[in-house]
């Protein structure tokens, strides 16, 4: 049985922990806050992007645009969210166990059923975002084409053009003919769930086939819908705005995925602040049977050695 | 107008105009994908428009427009002009809200005119070394980069 002095130095430590980790806990929560204020200084320019495509695709009909391109899968490309960090509790785990799944089964599918497609390219491009993804898929040796850090409320905006830059060149230039996304949705501070997306070709806006085409066909409609001058014409703008539109995808997911992480951090840290509570109250509960042991000892010694000397 | 500015004061019909001298205020939101760097009642903005300058008063026909890296001239509701670089962007404007959705925006005190000297000579480099085909989407990349770094000049400058 360990010493009192022993049990009095681990409730030591473990205060310690809990201070640690009660304090880390403050920290994601601060990090979080400012993610969710970073999603909200976005929101009027990701809304107002979604409004024009909207009112820009009944204008337009048999649009093309490399992001649209719908070709045989030969190669496809996965892209993975997660972390650089860790002690966020199974952030990590959930979220790149999901993407090994689904990069197996991706590439079974693709080497199955496109191989006539594949044409010498490489059948799988993976392109990982925060270093846990980098590090869990370099050490099994799968081909991890460009790594990104993972997101904060710092990164710069740059950054995020970067790497969509980067995933869109990877689908317009033909080295793979979809692309995947694998992040982890923010459901709430405690709940985050890993989701798996296809990213390009970009569903295709509706065309509304009852609307004549041009920019005087709303105005004749007169539901609400308003008679908007185009410079340049519709299709123009449109392509000039998917790049964009897709861009401001990424930085969601990213930004997305990022509160995961730190609602994650958050609950695993309240859970082990809340451990090592309860590991305190048991480790008190025995220091104090300890020293009630060692008095009651003492005084069965005492009372023995009274009675050894009236005898 | 002067300096190939095209007329675009188009008039809605929808709209009267109110008998008053003043041009009037119409508002004004220009943001960005990380924030919104103006927001209030102007009377007027001149708007770098990629088929050419334009500008936009109040009761200005619904419009969508695509814009090129340049420089945002808003004219107030003082009359005080203020000035902001951005980076290429769209434009909408319908029932006096007019929204500038803009790929970066910096006002005048905010460029940083050491990194868009550097960013200048690199787009440059980069032009003036990679060509061919295969190179067109760097091409157009760098292309875009050069823009970007003389509108944030050129309004650093005060044109």
């Amino acid at each position: 049985m360990a010493s009192l002095r022993d049990i009095k130095r681990k409730i030591r430590v473990v205060k310690n922990i809990s201070q640690i980790t009660q304090a880390m806990k403050m920290v994601a929560a601060a990090k979080l806050r400012r993610v969710q204020e970073r999603v909200q200084r976005g929101k009027p320019y990701a809304q107002t992007m979604a409004e024009l495509v909207g009112t820009l695709a009944p204008n337009v009909r048999d649009f093309a645009h490399p992001l649209l391109d719908t070709r045989p899968v030969g190669a496809i490309g996965i892209v993975v969210i997660a972390a650089d960090k860790g002690l966020s509790g199974s952030y990590n785990s959930n979220i790149l166990r999901l993407a090994h799944q689904f990069v197996d089964r991706k590439t079974r599918e693709v080497e199955s059923s496109g191989r006539e497609h594949l044409n010498g390219r490489q059948p799988v491009r993976i392109v990982t975002v925060g270093r846990k993804a980098t590090d869990y898929f370099t050490k099994r040796g799968y081909p991890v084409v460009q790594n990104y850090p993972s997101l904060g409320a710092q990164t710069p905006y740059d950054q995020v053009r970067a790497a969509s830059n980067m995933i869109t060149g990877m689908f317009m230039t033909g080295q793979v003919d979809e692309v995947y996304i694998c992040y982890t949705e923010f459901v709430t501070t405690m709940t985050q769930r890993p989701h798996s997306i296809k990213f390009l070709p970009i569903e295709r806006p509706a065309e509304t086939a009852d609307s004549p085409v041009g920019a005087n066909a709303a105005a004749t409609g007169g539901t609400g819908r308003r008679d908007f001058i185009f410079e340049p014409a519709a299709p123009e703008l449109l392509s000039r705005l998917l790049p964009r539109f897709v861009e401001t995808r990424i930085y969601q997911l990213l930004l997305e995925s990022a509160a995961s992480q730190l609602g994650a951090q958050m609950t695993a840290m309240t859970n082990a602040t809340k451990n090592a509570g309860d590991q305190i109250e048991n480790l008190t509960l025995l220091a104090n049977r300890t020293r009630q042991a060692g008095i009651t000892k003492e005084l069965l010694d005492i009372v023995g050695g009274a009675e050894a000397l009236k005898g | 107008m002067v300096d190939g500015i095209r007329d675009v004061f188009l008039l809605s019909t929808t709209y009267h105009l109110p008998p008053t001298k003043m041009a009037g205020l119409f508002n004004l939101q220009i943001v960005t994908p990380e924030r919104e760097i103006f927001n209030g009642p102007v009377e007027m903005v001149a708007l770098p428009g990629s088929d050419g300058s334009f500008g936009v008063m109040r009761n200005h026909a619904p419009l969508i427009a695509s814009l090129d890296a340049g420089q945002v001239t808003i004219t107030d509701d003082q009359g005080q002009d203020m000035f902001m670089a951005i980076g290429g962007g769209f434009f909408q404007v319908s029932d006096n809200q007019a929204m500038v959705l803009a790929d970066s925006a910096e006002d005048r005190a905010e460029i940083d005119v050491a990194r868009a000297q550097e960013a200048e000579q690199r787009a440059r480099a980069r032009l003036a070394g990679q060509m061919g085909a295969e190179y067109e989407l760097q091409r157009e990349r760098a292309e875009s980069a050069l823009k970007r770094a003389q509108a944030r000049l050129r309004v650093a400058a005060g044109r």
